[in-house]
């Protein structure tokens, strides 16, 4: 068994709050434990007083007194200073550890050796002591964790590598953790997620538990120490605050890349803002016309019976080389797709839906800014729809598949801000996605069983099965014209297919199908 | 190189008409065996999950075979001691019957029978 430092800096903590939070370490059901208190200089002599007391009745707690206020980071610095353990368990002096905390935390330690860091669940205890806010978080989502401190409580830090990145550091006050926390990743070899409630974060009206307003100095303190993070990683990112408390990163494309975009096309025609239109007309003026990316090549893929003087004016609209691939029979969206990554000489190419139109002209500098990420299979921005509703947000499979975000505004952060914030998710739409050619193919592309969206979340669960992930990211916004999948009956062939699947979905761990979620092939269409 | 390997190298206009004329069915054949080798990865990688599906359940099949082979060997061991513990108390209530029988056993009854019917007397009194 591990032994386990927590530390704890004290600074006039509420009593009843302070002994509630010794009651939740005493009451541990482990006793692997040391707990390293340092009194930053309380003006209240109770709380020395206590200290001492607690020091006396218990060899395993170990108290240091500062002379001089010297704020959260010196008081937590001098707390790890008395640590001895091999982790250390990072506590407020006014939140509590759930009773079996640090017992879960070991087994997780003793089933993965190489975990530097752990953390797990979360919620919030109000001042009535009714817990509330429960956070069930996603597994390891590094491009979140830039974007919000979602790890945060309860977070266990191999005490090592705490040593080695130079412990807390000063300037970063409020956002002291979050920074020793991207630090400690950086160089971590493992990373575990306990999926259980293991801290219970007290609301007081001037903690950041209540609102992240509460401290605005912390949020400043949290911008510069993700900015110091990408410096340090060598990405090129703007940090900015898009909505109250809620930051996100704009990474720069450091190069450009060829990116082969492929658009299966046919006749089909819509209204548009009251204007009868070709939506592959449409979605190619738009492409050509609002793309600034300019390494680009495309490929049209049209059934043979398509007429060739359409498909001639489409290759016109471009002033660059296009690839032309007729398909025989039956083509469905999934087939399409499959021929034009066989077409496709670049390393990436983008499945691009007939009826997309560009909004943002730097859509696609804004997905290859991504392709230095390991393991990134697919890129894809927001999808809306005419009103400007989200239509995907990428997907989710638990606890249902579902497209995140369906019929909200696209001003609408969402639950936790996460739509307004690049983020990992299982899979993405193929409305519109950068994917990394060679992995689509490896997986065998989208599986042609699938006639409606359903490939979209069977090729999820393939890219999940084989260890890659895909980011969504609202810095890219698609509006699409096209029309919602008819209920095929494709459910019961997916359900079939993954049924045994139980490892759920990663990083949607919350509630996020919305009411109007009309794209979704409903239940009732299992036959 | 000789001057041999240059004129060889060079391709004859006959040459560049077969290849202008072999090498688009050609790439449609090469796109088709892609299409054909993807459709195949899609399949291996269901298979791959019912493989993945029948590997747990032939983990959960040996860990219930243990269990029942341990609850047996435990049945088994409760069944020995069993046999054990009856023959134990056969052996006894031979020996029981033997002192029962015994001359010493009979000649202690008859002495300490007016001990025995006093005590029932003074139990009904």
């Amino acid at each position: 068994m591990p032994l386990f430092s927590i530390i704890t800096p004290v600074y006039e903590p509420p009593r009843d709050a302070f002994e509630e939070c010794v009651r939740s370490v005493l009451g541990q059901t482990s006793g692997d434990w040391e707990w390293c208190l340092a009194n930053d200089a309380s003006p209240s002599p109770w709380v020395s007083a206590r200290l001492r007391e607690l020091q006396r009745s218990d060899e395993r707690i170990r108290v240091v007194d500062r002379p001089v206020n010297g704020g959260i980071v010196a008081a937590s610095n001098d707390a790890i200073a008395l640590a001895r353990g091999d982790f250390l368990v990072l506590l407020d002096n006014d939140d509590e550890l759930r009773r079996d905390a640090l017992e879960l935390v070991a087994r997780a330690v003793a089933d993965d050796p190489d975990a530097d860091y752990v953390y797990s669940d979360e919620d919030k205890i109000g001042p009535d002591g009714r817990r509330f806010d429960a956070f069930a978080k996603p597994d390891w989502s590094p491009e979140r964790l830039l974007a919000q401190n979602y790890t945060s409580h309860l977070s266990v830090l191999r005490r090592t590598l705490v040593d080695d990145v130079g412990r807390f550091r000063h300037g970063f006050d409020g956002s002291q953790d979050y920074d020793l926390v991207l630090r400690v990743t950086e160089r971590a070899r493992r990373i575990v997620h306990v999926r259980e409630v293991l801290y219970h974060w007290r609301s007081l009206p001037t903690s950041t538990a209540s609102s992240a307003s509460a401290k605005p100095y912390a949020f400043q303190a949290a911008l510069k120490a993700v900015g110091e993070h990408l410096r340090r990683r060598g990405i090129g990112a703007c940090v900015d605050e898009v909505a109250s408390s809620v930051a996100r990163v704009r990474r720069m494309p450091s190069r450009e890349p060829e990116v082969t975009i492929i658009v299966p096309v046919d006749e089909r025609r819509r209204t548009i803002f009251g204007a009868e239109t070709c939506l592959a007309t449409n979605s190619l003026r738009s492409l050509s016309q609002r793309t600034s990316y300019r390494n680009y090549r495309v490929v049209l893929v049209a059934p043979t019976v398509l007429d060739g003087a359409f498909v001639d004016s489409l290759v016109e609209r471009f002033d660059r080389p296009v690839t032309v691939v007729r398909l025989d029979g039956d083509v469905n969206r999934a087939r399409a797709f499959n021929a034009g990554l066989v077409a496709c000489d670049s390393r990436r190419a983008v499945l691009f839906d007939q009826g997309n139109e560009i909004i943002d002209p730097d859509w696609l500098g804004t997905l290859v800014a991504y392709e230095d990420r390991e393991r990134l299979a697919m890129v894809a921005p927001v999808v809306l729809d005419a009103d400007g509703a989200i239509v995907s947000a990428g997907l989710a499979t638990a606890p249902e598949p579902h497209h995140i975000g369906t019929g909200c505004r696209h001003d609408d952060p969402g639950p936790l801000g996460m739509f307004a914030i690049a983020r990992e998710c299982i899979g993405v739409a193929t409305h519109c996605a950068l994917v990394d050619v060679a992995v689509l193919k490896a997986v065998g592309g989208l599986s042609e069983r699938f006639r409606s969206c359903w490939h979209d979340f069977d090729l999820a669960n393939k890219l999940q099965t084989y260890g890659f992930h895909s980011i969504v990211t609202p810095l890219a916004r698609i509006r699409w014209h096209g029309e919602a999948d008819e209920p095929t009956g494709e459910r019961a062939a997916f359900e079939s297919r993954w049924w045994w699947w139980t490892v759920g979905d990663p990083y949607s761990r919350i509630e996020t199908r919305t009411d109007r979620a009309w794209f979704i092939p409903r239940r009732d269409e299992v036959v | 190189m000789s001057d041999d390997s240059v004129v060889h190298s060079v391709p004859s206009d006959d040459a560049e008409r077969r290849n202008a004329v072999g090498i688009p069915p050609l790439r449609q054949s090469v796109a088709a065996l892609e299409l054909e080798i993807m459709k195949v990865r899609d399949w291996a990688a269901s298979q791959g999950t019912h493989l993945g599906d029948l590997r747990h359940k032939l983990e959960r099949a040996a860990i219930d075979d243990r269990n029942h082979r341990d609850h047996i060997a435990r049945l088994e061991e409760a069944l020995a001691e069993t046999s054990k513990r009856a023959a134990q108390a056969d052996r006894l209530r031979r020996e029981l019957e033997s002192v029962r029988a015994s001359a010493t056993w009979r000649a202690g009854r008859v002495v300490l029978g007016p001990v025995r019917a006093l005590k029932s007397l003074l139990r009904r009194g």
